[in-house]
Order: C-alpha cells, then structure tokens, then sequence
C-alpha cells in the first residue's frame, strides 16, 4: 500500500492575481509505505509545497492526496486527524523552538493531541533518545543549547507526536558533516524502529544515496523521475538537466567511462565505487 | 611578498555569561592572510570559525592577544568609532540567509543601501551598483523585486551589496548553506570572480568539503585552535586529523585514498572527480598493458 498518494495534483499561489505561480502542476506521484524517499529538485521546483499538502498544510487547488488510500480532503473538518498521520518538520526547525524547557517544547505536540502525562512523559523520552540526546537536555532552556542539538529537539517534537509519516525538509541543511551524518543516521534507525514512512527533502545527492530506499526527481513542477537511488542516478544527463547532480563518485565513474574504460557507472556511493574499482584492477593487492 | 592585510598574535575570545566567563571560543590564535588570497576556514558547528570572522570585521572584541587590519593595530580604547568604521568598511561580510540581509524592494536600491551610508556622492553610487551587478550577474535583474529571486539570486544580490561598498576583504560565513546545487555554484563562480577580476580578498567559511577545495588555501579550525593550514590537498590528504575534527574529505578524495590502502598506487590528494577518473585511468591502463 503506498503511504500517501498524489492524484492529478495542482497547486496555484496567489490565483487569479498578476502574481500566480502554478507551483504543482498536474501530478501524480506515490510514496511507498515504510521506507525512505528522497524528494529532490531546485529551488522553486515545487518540493517543498508536495510536502506541505502531505500533512495537510495546503490544500491542493485540484486533484486528490491520499493518505493510506483515504482521500485527506473528503470531509475538510477531519482535516486535523490527517495531521496527527502526517508529521512535517519544516526547514530550519529549530527557529520554531519556544517553550522555556526541552521537555515542554518536545511535550507540546503530544500534550495537544491530548494524551495523558504518562504517555506524554514516555513520548518525550521516547523522541529525545531517538535523536540521540539524553535524559539530562530535558530540563535546560532550548536556547541554551548548541545548534545541531536544537535541531534535533524540533525533530524530536515531531517524532513524539508518532506520526505515521514523517516528511522533513531539509533536516541536515547548515550542519556540519558530522552532524548530517549524525541526525540523518538517526532518522534512518528511527524509520526502521518505528517501521514508518519517512519522506525527506535534500539538496545533497551524496546523502540521499546514503539514507534514502527511493527517490522522486521534481523539476519544473513535475516530477520527472522516480525509483531507486541506482535508477535515478543512471539519468546523469537528465538530473544535470534538471539543475541537480550526480553524486561525485558517480561522477568520477561517468568520467572513466568517457574516457574508454567498461566502468559499471551506476555507482553512486564511496563504498560501491570502491567495489566495482577493486573488481576492475582484480583485489586488494595486500590482502 | 603580498602585503599582509590580516594579522592576528595571540587572539583569544570567551563570551561572557551570567555565571562569569564561559570556555574559550578561540585560544591563542595566531594567523597572517596575504592581500588577494582566498582562503577556506573548516570546522565543525561550534568550532570557533565565526567568531573569528566576527572579530576580524571588529564585531566582537577580543577577550585577549591582537588583531592587525591593514598593517594597523586594532586598539579599540584609544581609537575613536570614526577609525573603527573605516577600518570595518574595509572588511565586508555576506551572511547565510539571504533573506535577512536584503533591506529594499528594488534590487538596485538594496545594493545601493550601502554606499549611501557611506556617504558616496549619488553619481558614484550609480557607477558602483552597476559594476556590483555586472560582477555578479545580475544587471538584467536590477528592477526587479529581491522576494521574487531564487535563492541563488538574492545571495549574489547580497553580494552586489557589499561589494558595492568596495571593501578590500570579504568574509562568506556559509554563505552558500541554504542554497540548491545551482545556487551554491553561482555564489561560488561569483566569489571566485570577487577574488580573481577584483582582487578581493577572500574568506570563505564552509562546511562544504567540495567548496573549500577550490580556495588556495584551507584552514581548519577544531576547538578554538588551528588544526591544519595548507593548500587543499596538503590538508585533504590528512583524513583522518580532519574526521577526528569531524570533517569530511570530497568523496573522490576517500575513495583513491581507500584503494591506495589497498594497495594501489594513487595519490591521496586528489579532488575533483576529474583528478581522480585520471589518476585511476593511468592504473587501470597499465593493468591492462600487462594482460
């Protein structure tokens, strides 16, 4: 079953004003349940608004979003249980921080939802764990912490929400690498616990070969490709096309290629490089 | 040998909170950047990287040692405001966001906004929001609306604006963090033209390995003290000081260095995909010459 679905979506901003953008045009596209999908395209391709009509945000000028196979929009006045399904952390999340505790800023979702203290409480913990903070950042001031662990206490108050789809823009952008690989490993542990659906927006194609099972390509509003990281990337020239790029390694095997040499180029990780290279010189010489 | 245009001896800072003095940002650090050079600074989240970038443009004031603008020494109790504006007009920076960094609602009158705070004569405000936005590719853009620009776009628009007050050294402190691929590599493009056509000189601070491997020369900063300082490949080829400081190398750099220790013979320097295809073509044509 896919976990959320998009038939014949369009969104329009500002219609029938001199400023009208159609952002989404016409799509149709599937996310698959419990796995991770990459969502990747340049700025103003449209991602970013697919995300927001995921948990309900917007709500799409035309055409149906399903969620689980229940269209989101039937009955508008449901539109809040469609939230609790789908979690959204917008980009930069920690700008949105505000209560005077960690605690209480990661128990704010939960508490809304109107569960007991006790669960609250197991919730909190529960999140705080998952993005790999502990115990004692609970009762210190959110603005009292670094900025890598802030953004991962307004991860976390997703997460204690127990969405059954966590979609996240950008979670890694403005960290440093060991912070990416740090929340974005933690993220994929997290999907794997909880078997949920995680749908994630970047702009690094090395981290989205890393982490993401499948990928969906938007350009121009459209999404022009979609499948797995392998499939994607074989489409060089399409993704250059569409203001993105091939990871570097998968670069660098294009390159031989060009050059003459029989290289397997749907490569797209240090790891699998290094495999397909070993392969090709005959092992490790001192093995 | 170029003019040194930044100097520091000694440069220590801690930010002072209600309990007293927190830990140092930055420890003894001493640096000497050439006029026209362009330099990369790396580190981690907290390393201590824009802190020195806000003392050097004489934001923030040094706990202890000294700091040398120009040859000058920066000696904030017996210099007037006057001296320190005209010292920190020769140092411009671009900051991360570019939202928060565009005041105008015409392109033009926002890199305009400077110099007229300076003071320039309207004539030459003209001449120099011109060259600004020829410089960073954005003449045909000049009466537009900055909200209705990618991403890219409104950086370089922020760009125009510093250079447009004409400073000697520009400070990027991640400028390129919020931007898609495509506005990462025109910010990029401009800044190398900042360095190359004008002379400017440069620093950039980046978490990006790929970009950082571009500058002539990289700095890494771990816990408020140098860690590495050398040309990108002197320091690239140290993968593992740069991972203990939670660095990365670019991915070409890893995956020759990785076949090197299995026992091939390739460099441990290489940077760009290009540089290595070749390294590994010279190895793999060799193999098969020996069939």
């Amino acid at each position: 079953m896919n976990a959320a679905e998009l038939k014949d979506v369009s969104y329009v901003y500002s219609k029938n004003t001199p400023f009208m953008k159609v952002a989404v045009d016409n799509i149709d596209v599937n996310f698959e349940e419990n796995m991770i999908t990459g969502l990747i395209g340049h700025t103003g391709s449209g991602k970013s608004t697919v995300a927001q009509m995921l948990n309900g945000l917007l709500r799409p000028s035309s055409g149906d979003v399903l969620i689980h196979g229940r269209n989101m929009w039937e009955d508008p006045k449901k539109i809040k249980e469609f939230r609790y399904i789908t979690g959204l952390v917008f980009q930069y999340p920690e700008y949105q921080l505000f209560e005077e505790t960690v605690y209480k800023d990661v128990a704010f979702g939960p508490k809304n939802m109107g569960l007991s203290d006790e669960e609250i409480d197991m919730r909190v913990r529960e999140a705080i764990h998952f993005v790999g903070l502990q115990d004692d950042i609970l009762e210190k001031s959110p603005f009292d912490i670094s900025g890598g662990q802030k953004r991962r206490v307004a991860i976390a108050g997703v997460m204690a929400m127990k969405p059954q789809n966590l979609v996240l823009d950008e979670p890694a952008a403005g960290l440093d690498p060991r912070g990416r690989d740090e929340i974005l490993s933690r993220i994929c542990e997290y999907q794997k616990t909880t078997s949920s659906t995680v749908i994630m927006i970047s702009h690094s194609m090395e981290d989205m070969a890393l982490y993401c099972d499948r990928l969906v390509v938007m350009n121009h509003s459209k999404p022009i490709m979609s499948g797995t990281c392998e499939e994607v990337f074989s489409h060089a020239e399409k993704l250059e096309q569409a203001g993105l790029a091939v990871p570097q390694v998968t670069k660098l095997m294009l390159e031989l290629e060009r050059m003459g040499y029989a290289v397997n180029t749907s490569v797209y990780t240090v790891e699998d490089a290094k495999r397909e290279l070993l392969r090709m010189l005959g092992g490790e010489k001192n093995a | 040998m170029a003019e040194i245009v930044i100097k520091t001896e000694g440069l220590s800072f801690a930010y002072d909170d209600e309990e007293g003095t927190s830990p140092a940002i930055l420890e003894n650090f001493d640096l000497e950047i050439e006029k026209g050079a362009f330099v990369a600074l790396l580190g981690h989240n907290g390393s201590g990287k824009s802190t020195l970038a806000k003392l050097l443009n004489l934001i923030l004031t040094p706990t202890s040692g000294s700091i040398y603008l120009f040859g000058e020494k920066i000696d904030e109790e017996n210099m007037t405001e006057d001296d320190l504006y005209a010292l920190r007009r020769r140092v411009g920076m671009v900051f991360q966001n570019p939202d928060n960094q565009l005041v105008a609602t015409i392109v033009e009158e926002d890199v305009a906004f400077g110099p007229e705070n300076l003071g320039v004569p309207p004539a030459e405000i003209r001449e120099r929001v011109d060259k600004a936005l020829e410089l960073v590719g954005m003449t045909q853009y000049a009466r537009h609306s900055p909200h209705q620009l990618s991403g890219g776009q409104k950086q370089r628009v922020a760009i125009a604006g510093i250079i447009a007050c004409d400073p000697e050294i520009v400070i990027f402190d991640e400028s390129t963090a919020m931007l898609d691929p495509i506005g990462r590599a025109e910010v990029l493009e401009t800044i190398e033209k900042l360095n190359q056509n004008n002379g400017t000189t440069v620093i950039l601070i980046t978490h990006y390995m790929e970009e950082a491997a571009r500058a002539d020369r990289v700095i890494v900063i771990d816990d408020g003290k140098k860690l590495l300082d050398g040309t990108p490949k002197e320091v690239f080829s140290q993968t593992k000081i740069l991972r203990s400081a939670g660095l990365d190398v670019p991915q070409t750099t890893l995956l020759l260095q990785e076949l090197a220790e299995a026992g091939y013979d390739l460099p441990n320097d290489a940077l760009t995909p290009e540089e290595g295809a070749r390294a590994l073509a010279a190895i793999l044509s060799e193999k098969e010459k020996n069939k």
